[in-house]
């Protein structure tokens, strides 16, 4: 089995170029000129022409992907257009940011999905069963803009608990200790509350289905049979055989970590690489939104294949198929 | 209370029925918006004394910033985002189809690089993707059903695809190739009708689909251009005067949950009937 | 006379149906002495899987048990606490089922699954526990029972897990042990062994089996006694010889008819016409009238009741029918 991981992670460069590629060449390839959008009317007529060469603008699509990706490698990314900082500087600030947002969010989404989907599971058929399913529906019909625009509408602005955006209230510096761990707790609540649930009903859906799965099995009711407790058939004869598909969801909804956060980091003010990208595409920013779309598309294609070996190494009966 | 599979059924027709019914009901609607709307949704008021007016008489859900009428253009964005949806739901599927169709019928190499073609678009977000087109294009309507239809097909050919696949390995096609039927014969007789239903439910959840992500790119303020109303582009404006003034984003905001929440339902009502193996038990996340 | 080891008292179990509530089992009765098998044949959706489980209270919360009592040694199993009645699962009571593999969990391998059941019986450590299991995989004559215990059950053959579902099922040692078709999913030669098997187990520890099957011949060769099923209900009750000699019941004669025999004529089938009522769907007379072939005007107007034709006989049927042997009866008897 551990070659079929080495093979796949042996694939891992040559996906990250594809994914590059294909980033950058639907950038490139699109109509129209970039770099008119700067002209303005007393703009020298020669500086533009420059500028194009300058960065190469001129030279076959093919010339300046080698020549991006060249320098990617190397950590040059460009510098943005607007604010003529280097991407890559950008982006530094920006990834932990988004990181940090969506690792909790995602611990809450799945320790919620799982409680809910035990429990739902083992209530199967009766109403609570069905309450779920319901609010499943309702709660995946409410996209998270306006989720968080009504959390943000009761939360921050009409009961005045929790701040209702940015990272740090604006006098963070000054604070300290306690008061400055607080502070960021609370700016941290609404938008990984919004990311947190928002997917919860549909994750909570797959492991109730698994459980359900793995419990309707014939080996769960030989189990009965023999005398073993109810708690120890749950866990070691349903639960144990629900992991592997749950190991597998799970592990199919790591590229969310850096790709799902776009809109509530726009909402909340979130200096994000959600809200770098929105911010870049608002104000076609090349540089910036080609760096980020490539980047955070990488990732994303990367965590895939860590979800397919996951998913392979779980099940035993897959470890025969090699 | 366990609904045994007749009871599913049963439940499944139900919610169909309720469900197209109020989802036509409301697509009449938006479609004859520009005769049902009381107001003109881009005629501007005069600002300050029309501005902001609570729910009322005159206004069943107030106005806006411009002193427009906010139940018009709730109406008018309905028209917008389900032409829109339908649009690509239709678009898409056919893309997505006519790939699945290829790659389940030909197999073999062309069927590996479409469907690595498909893992690959399908691994790189959505959301991305459409902002890097729609960040260095200018916005507007067709580019959006394009942009939207050309990153949305790649579930429809995979459904597809299988679905061809399962049937093309039956007998009967076997038999008819054995009689001597043309291919594309068989194709259009036998297989794309058993295609059919897995499609039709892939199309249906489509809809709801794209109404998410066209307004969450609205809100973000790269969806249709002003004026066109959209639902996600009003409950953007209408933060800025939270929570005094709460109707101007809370009502697209509804609007869109119930639409889609008609769009699931509907979608997920059919699916128990035509495919009922796609519910329940796993499936993509 | 002793009490018998099981007595099943006018079981009814129902289920929830598409068309409605149907009672799977109703009204079946029948006793199993200590020592003694039993083979309780049917078709497929006469029932008795569903009064198999319903022993062990198995079937809830999808059916349930609505009439009648199941005794073990003289006590209700169904008036037991759960904690009561897992004291009698796998340690009074023990069940093998259809699907070998189907049985066993396929993340844990064969000896950790007995060295659980084990555990949960009987007080001993986890070497005392490895030891058992070994010599248990030994008693249900498994080849090589070291190296199979640390198996996965995706790597043994069907034959091979049915073994070590025997294994799993007697642990607790059991006086009881209730075989659902243990042989129906195996090769015939492997269902042969398991068959022998069964015997020289029953010889050595004084096991009664309360045998499943749609095998007329398998019961044969094993049982001493056996009820015939029908839509829920014994529509007949005897000693394997008299059921092979003399059958009473029409169905009973039917079943018979319908082993293909050596000597006769290839390619006729004498199959019995029509198929089993739905259980949610049966007739306020006799359930088998429909595919009868000795029925009277009675039939279709009264629900035979089941009665005592001779010593250890029961029928239930309106006709009297002349106890004369069948064509095509299979060779052997316990």
């Amino acid at each position: 089995m551990s070659h079929v991981i080495v093979r796949r992670l042996a694939m891992a460069p040559l996906l990250v170029v594809t994914v590059a590629a294909a980033v950058f060449f639907t950038a490139r390839l699109l109509p129209g000129d970039p770099l008119e959008r700067l002209v303005t009317e007393d703009t020298d007529p020669d500086f533009v022409p420059r500028l194009r060469r300058q960065m190469g603008l001129d030279r076959p699509a093919a010339v300046q992907f080698g020549m991006w990706l060249r320098g990617a490698v190397q950590g040059d990314w460009g510098e943005s257009w607007i604010s003529r900082r280097p991407v890559a500087a950008l982006v530094a600030e920006a990834l932990p940011n988004t990181l940090r947002l969506t690792v909790l969010a995602f611990a809450m989404r799945w320790t919620l999905a799982v409680i809910i989907g035990i429990a739902a599971a083992l209530r199967h058929g009766r109403r609570s069963d069905w309450g779920l399913r319901t609010a499943t529906l309702v709660v995946d019909a409410l996209p998270a803009f306006v989720l968080g625009v009504l959390l943000q509408l009761v939360f921050a602005y009409g009961l005045q608990w929790l701040p209702a955006d940015g990272m740090h209230a604006l006098d963070a510096a000054g604070l300290d200790g306690f008061a400055r761990w607080r502070d960021t707790l609370a700016h941290l609540c609404l938008p990984v509350l919004v990311l947190g649930i928002h997917h919860v009903a549909t994750s909570a859906r797959f492991v109730r289905a698994a459980v359900l799965e793995a419990s309707t099995r014939e080996h769960v009711l030989a189990a009965r049979a023999r005398g073993l407790s109810d708690r120890r058939v749950l866990l070691r004869h349903v639960l144990r055989n629900a992991m592997g598909p749950l190991v597998t969801l799970f592990a199919l909804s790591l590229p969310g970590l850096v790709g799902g956060s776009l809109i509530v980091e726009t909402l909340f003010s979130w200096p994000g690489m959600g809200r770098l990208t929105v911010g870049a595409a608002q104000a076609h920013d090349q540089p910036v939104l080609l760096a980020a779309v490539a980047l955070v598309a990488t990732l994303v294609v990367l965590s895939n294949l860590v979800a397919d070996v996951v998913a392979a190494a779980v099940d035993p009966r897959q470890r025969r198929e090699v | 209370m366990t609904l045994g599979p007749a009871g599913v059924r049963r439940h499944a027709r139900w919610t169909l029925r309720t469900g197209a019914a109020l989802l036509a009901v409301w697509s009449v609607v938006a479609l004859l918006a520009p005769v049902l709307a009381p107001y003109d949704p881009t005629a501007l008021g005069t600002l300050g004394a029309d501005s902001y007016r609570a729910p009322g008489r005159t206004h069943p859900l107030g106005t806006d910033e411009f002193g427009r009428d906010v139940w018009s253009r709730v109406i008018w964005g309905a028209r917008v985002s389900l032409l829109i949806g339908a649009g690509v739901a239709l678009l898409a599927s056919t893309l997505g189809a006519a790939v699945g169709l290829v790659a389940g019928a030909r197999g073999g190499k062309v069927d590996g690089i479409l469907m690595r073609a498909v893992d690959l678009m399908l691994a790189i977000p959505r959301a991305y993707l459409v902002l890097l087109v729609v960040g260095i294009l200018r916005p507007s309507l067709p580019l959006l059903v394009i942009v939207l239809s050309a990153t949305g097909w790649m579930q429809t050919a995979r459904v597809v695809r299988a679905a061809v696949r399962e049937i093309a390995a039956g007998p009967y096609v076997e038999a008819a190739h054995a009689l001597g039927l043309p291919p594309w014969r068989i194709l259009w007789r036998h297989i794309l009708p058993n295609a059919a239903a897995p499609l039709v439910v892939s199309a249906t959840a489509m809809v709801g689909q794209t109404i998410l992500v066209e307004n969450a790119l609205a809100f973000l303020g790269m969806g249709v251009p002003v004026p066109t109303p959209s639902w996600g582009a009003m409950v953007e404006e209408g933060r800025k005067v939270f929570p005094g003034v709460w109707w101007v984003s809370v009502a697209p905001g509804v609007a869109i949950a119930c639409t889609v929440l008609l769009c699931n339902l509907t979608g997920d009502a059919l699916r128990d009937l035509l495919d009922p193996r796609a519910g329940e038990s796993g499936g993509g996340a | 006379m002793t009490r018998p080891l099981l007595e099943v008292d006018a079981l009814q179990v129902r289920f929830m149906t598409e068309l409605g509530p149907a009672h799977a089992v109703d009204g079946v009765s029948f006793q199993l002495d200590a020592g003694e098998i039993l083979g309780l044949v049917g078709e497929s959706g006469c029932g008795k899987s569903v009064t198999a489980r319903a022993i062990l209270r198995l079937v809830e919360p999808a059916g349930a048990i609505v009439g009648g009592d199941v005794r073990f040694e003289g006590r209700s199993l169904l008036g037991l606490t759960p904690a009561e009645l897992r004291a009698v699962r796998g340690k009074q009571i023990g069940m093998v089922f259809q699907d070998p593999v189907a049985s066993l969990n396929p993340v844990l391998t064969c000896g950790d699954q007995l060295r659980e059941v084990l555990k949960a019986h009987h007080t001993c450590t986890a070497a005392e526990a490895q030891e058992r299991a070994i010599q248990l995989l030994r008693r249900v004559r498994l080849p090589d029972p070291e190296r199979q215990a640390g198996s996965y059950p995706h790597q043994l053959s069907g034959g091979m897990c049915q073994r070590v579902a025997l294994a799993l099922a007697l642990a607790g040692e059991p006086r009881l042990l209730i075989a659902d078709e243990p042989t129906t999913a195996l090769d015939v030669t492997v269902q042969a062994q398991l068959c022998e098997l069964l015997l020289e187990l029953q010889a050595e520890t004084g096991l009664a089996i309360l045998l499943i099957s749609h095998d007329l011949g398998l019961v044969a060769g094993l049982a001493h006694r056996v009820a015939i099923l029908y839509a829920g209900r014994i529509v007949e009750y005897a000693p394997t010889a008299r059921i092979f000699s003399a059958p009473q019941h029409p169905y009973t004669r039917g079943l018979l008819r319908a082993l293909p025999a050596i000597d006769a004529e290839p390619g006729v089938f004498a199959a019995i016409p029509g198929t089993v009522p739905h259980p949610a769907a049966l007739p306020a007379y006799c359930r088998f009238h429909a595919r009868c072939a000795e029925r009277i005007a009675r039939c279709e107007h009264e629900d035979p009741v089941r009665r005592a034709i001779g010593p250890e006989h029961d029928v239930a049927c309106h006709v009297d029918l002349d106890p004369a042997p069948v064509a095509g009866r299979p060779g052997g008897g316990p």
